[in-house]
């Protein structure tokens, strides 16, 4: 029907969840965009067909009327009405048809226009999801990793290369700006301060020591630390450590 | 002085932090024993630690040599760790030997296991351990006993002119110079050599004293929570319930692994009685998700006045009657408003009925004085099967008989219940069939061997949606969450941990202490009717299920099997042979076993009187002396140095042989 290939695009856009994207649907898209370049091709040729049906229209509506006016004074015959009862069937059928045709175009348009929303939402939210992703690792797509990218499509991939490079520049530039021997914790979330100074996590992964702000951890698998935020927030984030009791 | 009376617990603390003051990275270490008792005294200690912001590494760790381990990668290598904290490990052994003491590393020590090793006790500055009140009162004798000897050692030549009644080491040594200037008199030389031949008579009665220390076999102190409670409460922490509850729960660990007796006990349940009194007048009630229609908002109100109704019970002395809570199903703390509204849709009358039937279920999440009956998991299942896989029952009506079983059946009839009741969900029988229960029991209780079927607990109200926990309820879930599983013991233990908090995570150990109790009960009562425990002159045996691995393979659930069939036996045997030691032994891999040895809590090996303890009277548990001295002549694999000596690990092949030593030990 009219739409669905668009309407399951759009299902397959709600499905993106926090820490999951579904393979990029190649076919999908290809048959959404088929469908609406064909649409366009019917409306351009529906708005011809009308063009010429309204000259159409208007020609023999000009016509009739010359005819009317050219008898006026005669008395009325009997093929006169049945004339203009044809003339006028004619016409309304005309008329039905153009409103027809209108309405079909309208219905094309608009369903081209939802297409179009269609393709733009599921591509937006993939967009959306690959920029929250690289912040998380940091801004490294290469760190991406290779469950995800394997369901990334080339021109995805190369955006988030794009992205990082584009804001890699930008970090650069402000930093010679603002703190020329420092470096800006970059991915840090800054709208929120955290709400704890001290964070409970244990360790998954056995990550040896670790070199901190506070001095040496070691980080061995199956103990738990209580440590500072800001020396472990990346090693959280990247699943090394698990955050527990996190309220 | 380095134990710490138990006035004096916040030093201990004040020692923790002191560490942390001098640098702002990890400087505590925190090693945790495996069990249930250190965990909950392990949580109210980080509840400390992260009230103050103080950063922490928690290690948990099973048995000695994974603290040396600890020792050469953490300890030695990082100059940045400055405490280093026990919870039920370590007060056994000289923390020396585990440890390498450098300058500015101070230990503290909070242990339930005893004997204390003398030399953490009264000799190292650096050490400091919990003491619960024994050694303040029963070891002024071996103290100077300790020390003479020690002291003496060092110096033997100067020291030899003591006067033998001097202990000090600060009074011998001016008494030692003003001696040696006095000369060399015929007089003077007899007294000395008088006075010489006391001291080795005293020496000799010191040493023997020692001896006789170490050698009374092991035994529980204070649990490690209620210290760490103790500790909590000096430092002025606000007590909260849950605080107050861990101590609870650590305590009733000891009391059901037998670690502590019926004295020490109670003892534990009148103090932890006043605070948790304390802190349920003070705990608020669980809020109502804000409501927006007009039913809910009646709801509200009739719900605050039922709990305000609870509160004013409470403070007029009438006991909240908690033990029957109704249960409804547990939904997750998210859920509550779609949950209210679902309810909203209800109408009032229904609702009306449904608050008045709650109305004893205090909204609070308080803990609550209860008595409790011997049946395994009451509150999370049937009736039936509480007393079908109830190692109480089950020991007193010897259900592994048949004669047992319709005994059993008409225990539950004379109880006023149906078939029907009995087999469904406890906590969903009425109101009225419950309290009559209680009563019911302890008026026929003596008919049946059970007049002692009750004894003094704690409950926790999670408020009225979720089902209330008795203090063995939550033990029981702990041990079994604490059964290793593929992730190793490390997972357990920190699933045991979140438990103490979350609730889901505890529902989870509550359905694998249903799997547990089973397997427990239904291994003991088939060994019961098979006759598979060995009765031998000098001890009995009990094999389980030698040839496949089952979860007997772990400490917990073999202890529990141990303790049923003890008891059992011993009630239930010719006066000769009740009193024989008891040991049980289950494969724990492939090739390798896991023997226990066991003793019970009331009547078994007893100690002089100037070693009784406060929690755990006079009785002890030889079995670690004599499984080193079996070990010892065998000279075989053998893996001992678990936190509880009497478990050790032995190769399939060599335990033939180890029983045979064992025979002439014991």
């Amino acid at each position: 029907m009219l739409g669905d290939e668009a309407f399951r695009l759009a299902k397959e856009a709600k499905d993106i969840a926090a820490d999951h994207i579904p393979a990029y649907n190649e076919e999908q898209v290809r048959l959404v965009t088929q469908e609406t370049r064909y649409l366009w091709t019917r409306i351009e040729e529906m708005i011809a067909s009308l063009n010429t049906a309204v000259a159409n229209q208007q020609r023999s509506g000009s016509s009739q009327t010359q005819l009317g006016s050219s008898q006026p004074h005669g008395t009325p015959g009997q093929q006169q009405p049945s004339q203009s009862q044809a003339a006028n069937t004619q016409q309304s059928a005309a008329q039905a048809e153009i409103e027809n045709t209108n309405a079909q175009t309208a219905l094309y348009f608009l369903t081209l226009n939802r297409n179009k929303r269609c393709l733009l939402a599921y591509h937006h939210r993939r967009a959306q999801f690959l920029r929250s992703l690289l912040w998380t690792l940091h801004l490294a797509s290469s760190m991406i990793p290779a469950s995800l990218s394997l369901r990334l499509s080339p021109e995805e991939q190369n955006y988030a290369r794009d992205y990082a490079r584009l804001n890699s520049n930008y970090r650069d530039a402000v930093e010679n700006q603002l703190c020329p021997s420092d470096s800006l914790n970059w991915a840090a979330d800054g709208e929120l301060p955290p709400r704890d100074l001290f964070i409970e996590v244990r360790v998954v992964k056995d990550c040896g020591e670790i070199v901190t702000e506070n001095g040496v951890v070691n980080l061995q698998a199956g103990t738990q630390h209580y440590l500072h935020r800001s020396d472990v927030e990346h090693l959280v984030t990247i699943g090394y450590l698990e955050h527990i009791n996190p309220s | 002085m380095v134990y710490l009376s138990s006035t004096r617990y916040e030093d201990a603390y004040q020692r923790i932090v002191d560490g942390s003051a001098h640098s702002t990275g990890t400087s505590i270490l925190i090693f945790a024993s495996i069990d249930v008792d250190a965990i909950c005294g392990l949580r109210l200690l980080t509840t400390l630690l992260k009230r103050d912001s103080i950063g922490h590494k928690i290690i948990p760790v099973n048995n000695y040599s994974d603290i040396t381990q600890m020792n050469a990668t953490l300890i030695e290598s990082n100059l940045q760790i400055r405490t280093l904290v026990f919870l039920n490990c370590a007060a056994q052994v000289d923390i020396q030997d585990l440890v390498n003491l450098r300058d500015g590393l101070s230990v503290v020590i909070v242990d339930s296991h005893r004997p204390f090793n003398l030399y953490n006790v009264f000799w190292n500055e650096q050490v400091h351990c919990l003491d619960d009140g024994d050694v303040e009162k029963n070891m002024g004798e071996l103290r100077s006993a300790f020390e003479d000897i020690e002291f003496s050692n060092d110096t033997d030549d100067e020291s030899s002119d003591d006067e033998a009644g001097h202990k000090r080491g600060s009074d011998s040594d001016g008494e030692g110079k003003k001696r040696r200037r006095t000369g060399m008199d015929p007089d003077e030389f007899i007294r000395l050599q008088e006075q010489r031949a006391k001291k080795r008579e005293l020496r000799q009665y010191h040493q023997s004293l020692v001896q006789a220390y170490y050698a009374q076999g092991s035994y529980y102190g204070q649990s490690c929570a209620v210290s760490m409670l103790m500790l909590a409460e000096q430092m002025g922490m606000p007590l909260s319930a849950d605080l107050v509850w861990w101590a609870i729960v650590g305590a009733t660990s000891q009391y059901l692994l037998h670690q502590i007796d019926e004295t020490g006990y109670a003892l534990v349940v009148t103090r932890m009685r006043d605070l948790s009194r304390r802190v349920s007048l003070n705990s608020p009630s669980i809020p109502l998700p804000a409501a927006r229609d007009k039913t809910t908002e009646a709801r509200r109100s009739v719900n605050y006045s039922s709990s305000s109704q609870a509160l004013l019970d409470s403070q007029l002395g009438y006991p909240t009657d908690t033990a029957f809570t109704p249960y409804l199903d547990i939904v997750e703390e998210e859920d509550d408003e779609g949950y209210l509204k679902a309810r909203a849709g209800v109408s009032t009358a229904a609702e009306a009925g449904l608050l008045t039937s709650s109305k004893i279920a205090a909204q609070s999440a308080d803990i609550a004085e209860s008595s409790e009956l011997q049946f395994s998991l009451l509150r999370h299942w049937s009736l039936a099967n509480a007393m079908q896989y109830s190692p109480f029952v089950a020991r007193r009506l010897a259900t592994w008989s048949s004669r047992g079983r319709s005994r059993l059946d008409l225990l539950v009839a004379k109880l006023g219940l149906s078939k029907a009741e009995a087999g469904a969900p406890f906590v969903h029988l009425a109101p009225e069939l419950k309290t009559q229960l209680f009563k019911r029991m302890a008026e026929i209780g003596a008919d049946y061997d059970m007049a002692d079927a009750s004894y003094r607990g704690f409950v926790r109200n999670y408020g009225w949606r979720k089902s209330s926990l008795s203090g063995s309820d939550m033990v029981q879930a702990l041990l079994a969450l604490l059964q290793p599983v593929e992730g190793g013991q490390e997972s357990g233990f920190f699933m045991a941990y979140d438990a103490l908090s979350q609730y889901p995570v505890l529902k989870r150990g509550i359905e694998g202490a249903m799997e547990m109790q089973k397997l427990v009960v239904g291994q003991g009562v088939t060994m019961l009717e098979r006759q598979a425990v060995k009765t031998l002159r000098s001890f009995r045996l009990a094999m389980v299920g030698m040839e496949t691995q089952t979860m007997f393979g772990s400490a917990f659930a073999l202890r529990q099997l141990a303790l049923f069939l003890m008891q059992t036996l011993r009630e239930r045997s010719k006066v000769a042979q009740s009193r024989l030691p008891f040991i049980i032994v289950a494969p724990l891999t492939e090739d390798r076993l896991l023997v226990l040895g066991v003793t019970p809590i009331v009547g078994g090996p007893r100690v002089e009187a100037r070693f009784k303890s406060q929690f755990a009277g006079e009785t002890r548990n030889k079995f670690g002396m004599v499984f080193e001295a079996a070990a010892g002549d065998l000279g075989a694999d053998i893996r001992q140095g678990f936190f509880d000596s009497s478990v050790l690990e032995i190769k399939r092949e060599d335990f033939s042989a180890f029983v045979d030593k064992l025979r002439r030990h014991l």
